[in-house]
C-alpha cells in the first residue's frame, strides 16, 4: 500500500504534466490550422519537441522579480497555482474503480479545488506590488468567483439526477444514457462557466495582452510565469475532466459494442476529454473576446438566474414523478 | 497607396487642367477599387484583431497577398506602388494581369462571406460594437469626416457626388448606416468591399484601349522601353 499509492499518484501527474505540454502545442498548432496556416513544425517532426523547447528556454531564463515584491508569497503564488490544479486529479475516474480516491464528496472536494485557485491568483497579483498585475488578479479573482456559483449550481443539477454516489459510481449512473442528452442545456452552460473558470478565451480579458498587459502574472519571468501557464492549461484538461465524467458519460465506450469494450476505458475517457479540449482551442480561435463588464454581467445576470432556473424544475419533476434516485 | 497617389495626382490634373486618357482612368479606378479592397480587408480585421478575435486576421491578410500580388505586377513594388501619377499612370498593365483579376474577383465575394460569418451575427462581436464609437451627423459633418465615418449617418459618397475619373460610368450601391456606430461602419466597410468586386469587373470589361499618359511632355516623362 506504501508503494502503491505514490506510484498511482505518479501514474496520474506524469502523464498529465506531458499531456499539459503537449496541450500548449496542440492549442498553437489547432489554431494555425483554423487560421489557415501551419503551427510550430521546426523543431521537431510537426513541432513535436517544441514543447520541450519552450521548456528549456523557461527554467534557462534569469528570474526577475520586482524589488518591492513581497518575496516569500511572489514565489509561492504560482507554485500554489500549479499544485492546486494537480492536487484535483485526485478524484477523476479513469475507469472503473481507477480513481485515486473514490470518495463520495469527489465533486464537493474538485469545486473547492478550484475555488482555492482564486488565492493564488489574488496572492500573485498582490504580492507583484504593481498596478496592472493588482488590477488583473481583482479582476480575474471576481470573473472567476462568479462562474464557480454557476458551475456550483450547475453541478447540483446533475447530482440530483444522478443520486449522491462516488465518483466512479456518477458515470455508472450514467450507463443507459449520458446524462449530457437530456441536460444537454446545462451541459452547454457547464461548458461555458469552466471557459470563464479557467480564464479561457473568451472570458480572458484578464490576461489580454493588449488590453491589461498580461494581468496578474505580468511581474513572473521564467519559471514563475512558466508554472502559471502550465497551471492554466493544467486546470483546463481538470476542467474538461469532470466535464466528461458528468455529462457524456466518462470511461464507458460510445456504444455498448463489445468491440469498442476492448479498448481500455482509460482510452475512452482520453478521447472525450481531447474532444473537449479541441471545442476550447476552437472556442478560442473563433471568437473575439468580453469586455469585463459584459463578462460579469453575463455571469451574474445570465448565467446564475439561468443555473438557477435549472435547479428547481428538475428537482421539481423529479419529486413530482418519484424519479429520485 | 495608390488611393493616396490618385487623390495628388487628381489634384495636379486639376490645377494644370490637363485631361487624363481614358485607359488610364479606367485603370486608375480599378486599381482605386483594389486598394479599397484591400485597405477594408486591413482595416477590418485588424479591428477583430484588438477585439482579440485572431482568425479573420489570417484570412483576410491571405486575400491581401493576392491584391498586393497585383500592386507588385503592375508596379514593381508590393505596398507603395508609385503607379498613379500626374498624367496618367506609370506604366500599362502586363499581359494576364486581367485574367488574373478576373478570376481572383470571382473567389472574393465568397472570402467576404466567411469573414461575415465569422463576426457580423456573432452575439460577442455586436455587444462589443453596437452602440459603441457613435458618431452623431453632424459631429460627422462639423468635422469634416468624408469617408466611411460619414456613411455611417448620413448618405455622402464622393465617388457619386463628385465624380472624378470614370467612376460615373459604374453604379456601385452606396451602403449607410443608421446608427453611425461601430457596428455600421464594419457593416458598410464589408458591404463596400463588396461593390469594390463589382466595380473591378465593370472596368475590367469596359477597359478600351489607347494610351496611359497624358501627352503632355511638360507632365508625364515618356515611356521606357
Amino acid at each position: 500500500m506504501y508503494i502503491a499509492v505514490p506510484a498511482e499518484i505518479l501514474g496520474i501527474i506524469l502523464p498529465l504534466l506531458l499531456g499539459v505540454a503537449f496541450l500548449v502545442l496542440a492549442e498553437r498548432k489547432v489554431m494555425a490550422f483554423v487560421q489557415r496556416r501551419k503551427g510550430p513544425d521546426v523543431v521537431g517532426s510537426f513541432g513535436l519537441l517544441q514543447p520541450l523547447a519552450d521548456g528549456l528556454k523557461l527554467i534557462l531564463k534569469e528570474p526577475i522579480s520586482p524589488s518591492s515584491a513581497n518575496f516569500s508569497l511572489f514565489r509561492m503564488a504560482p507554485v500554489a497555482t500549479f499544485m492546486l490544479s494537480l492536487v484535483a486529479w485526485a478524484v477523476v475516474p479513469f475507469d472503473y474503480g481507477m480513481v485515486l480516491s473514490d470518495s463520495n464528496i469527489g465533486l464537493l472536494y474538485l469545486f473547492a479545488i478550484s475555488s482555492l485557485g482564486v488565492y493564488g491568483i489574488i496572492t500573485a497579483g498582490r504580492s507583484s506590488n504593481s498596478k496592472y498585475a493588482f488590477l488583473g488578479a481583482l479582476r480575474s479573482a471576481a470573473q472567476m468567483v462568479s462562474y464557480e456559483v454557476s458551475i456550483g449550481l450547475i453541478l447540483i443539477t446533475v447530482l440530483i439526477c444522478v443520486g449522491p454516489r462516488n465518483s466512479s459510481e456518477i458515470v455508472m449512473a450514467q450507463k443507459q444514457i449520458w446524462s449530457g442528452i437530456p441536460l444537454f442545456p446545462v451541459l452547454v452552460m457547464f461548458l461555458i462557466s469552466c471557459l470563464a473558470e479557467t480564464n479561457r478565451a473568451p472570458f480572458d480579458l484578464p490576461e489580454a495582452e493588449a488590453e491589461l498587459v498580461a494581468g496578474y502574472n505580468v511581474e513572473y519571468s521564467s519559471m514563475g510565469s512558466a508554472l502559471f501557464f502550465l497551471g492554466e492549461y493544467a486546470n483546463m484538461i481538470l476542467m474538461s475532466g469532470p466535464c466528461t465524467s458528468l455529462s457524456p458519460g466518462g470511461w464507458p465506450p460510445i456504444l455498448d459494442l463489445p468491440i469498442f469494450k476492448k479498448i481500455p476505458g482509460s482510452i475512452w475517457f482520453s478521447i472525450k476529454v481531447i474532444l473537449f479540449l479541441f471545442l476550447y482551442i476552437w472556442v478560442r480561435a473563433a471568437f473575439p473576446r468580453y469586455r469585463y463588464d459584459q463578462l460579469m454581467g453575463l455571469g451574474r445576470k445570465v448565467f446564475l438566474p439561468l443555473s438557477l432556473a435549472r435547479v428547481v424544475p428538475v428537482s421539481g419533476v423529479l419529486v413530482t414523478f418519484q424519479w429520485l434516485p | 497607396m495608390m488611393a493616396q497617389e490618385h487623390a495628388h495626382s487628381s489634384a495636379v490634373e486639376r490645377l494644370l487642367n490637363c485631361a487624363v486618357p481614358l485607359r488610364a482612368q479606367y485603370i486608375r479606378v480599378l486599381f482605386r477599387e483594389i486598394t479599397r479592397i484591400s485597405n477594408h480587408s486591413l482595416a477590418l480585421t485588424t479591428h477583430a484583431m484588438d477585439v482579440r478575435a485572431s482568425t479573420p486576421f489570417l484570412w483576410a491578410f491571405e486575400e491581401r497577398e493576392k491584391l498586393l500580388e497585383f500592386y507588385e505586377r503592375v508596379s514593381g513594388a508590393r505596398m507603395h506602388a508609385n503607379f498613379i501619377r500626374p498624367g496618367g499612370v506609370a506604366q500599362d498593365l502586363s499581359l494576364g494581369l486581367c485574367r488574373d483579376i478576373d478570376s481572383s474577383t470571382q473567389q472574393f465575394a465568397s472570402r467576404i462571406d466567411e469573414l461575415e460569418e465569422m463576426s457580423t451575427g456573432n452575439r460577442i462581436w455586436k455587444q462589443r460594437l453596437v452602440d459603441i464609437g457613435t458618431v452623431t451627423a453632424q459631429q460627422a459633418k462639423d468635422w469634416g469626416f468624408s469617408g466611411v465615418m460619414l456613411r455611417g449617418r448620413v448618405c455622402w459618397d464622393s465617388r457619386r457626388a463628385a465624380p472624378y475619373d470614370v467612376h460615373d460610368q459604374s453604379d456601385p450601391d452606396v451602403p449607410v448606416g443608421t446608427r453611425g456606430d461601430r457596428y455600421d461602419r464594419y457593416c458598410i466597410r464589408i458591404e463596400e468591399m463588396r461593390q469594390s468586386v463589382r466595380i473591378i469587373v465593370q472596368c475590367l470589361n469596359q477597359m478600351p484601349s489607347g494610351m496611359i499618359k497624358a501627352d503632355d511632355r511638360k507632365l508625364c516623362p515618356p515611356s521606357r522601353c
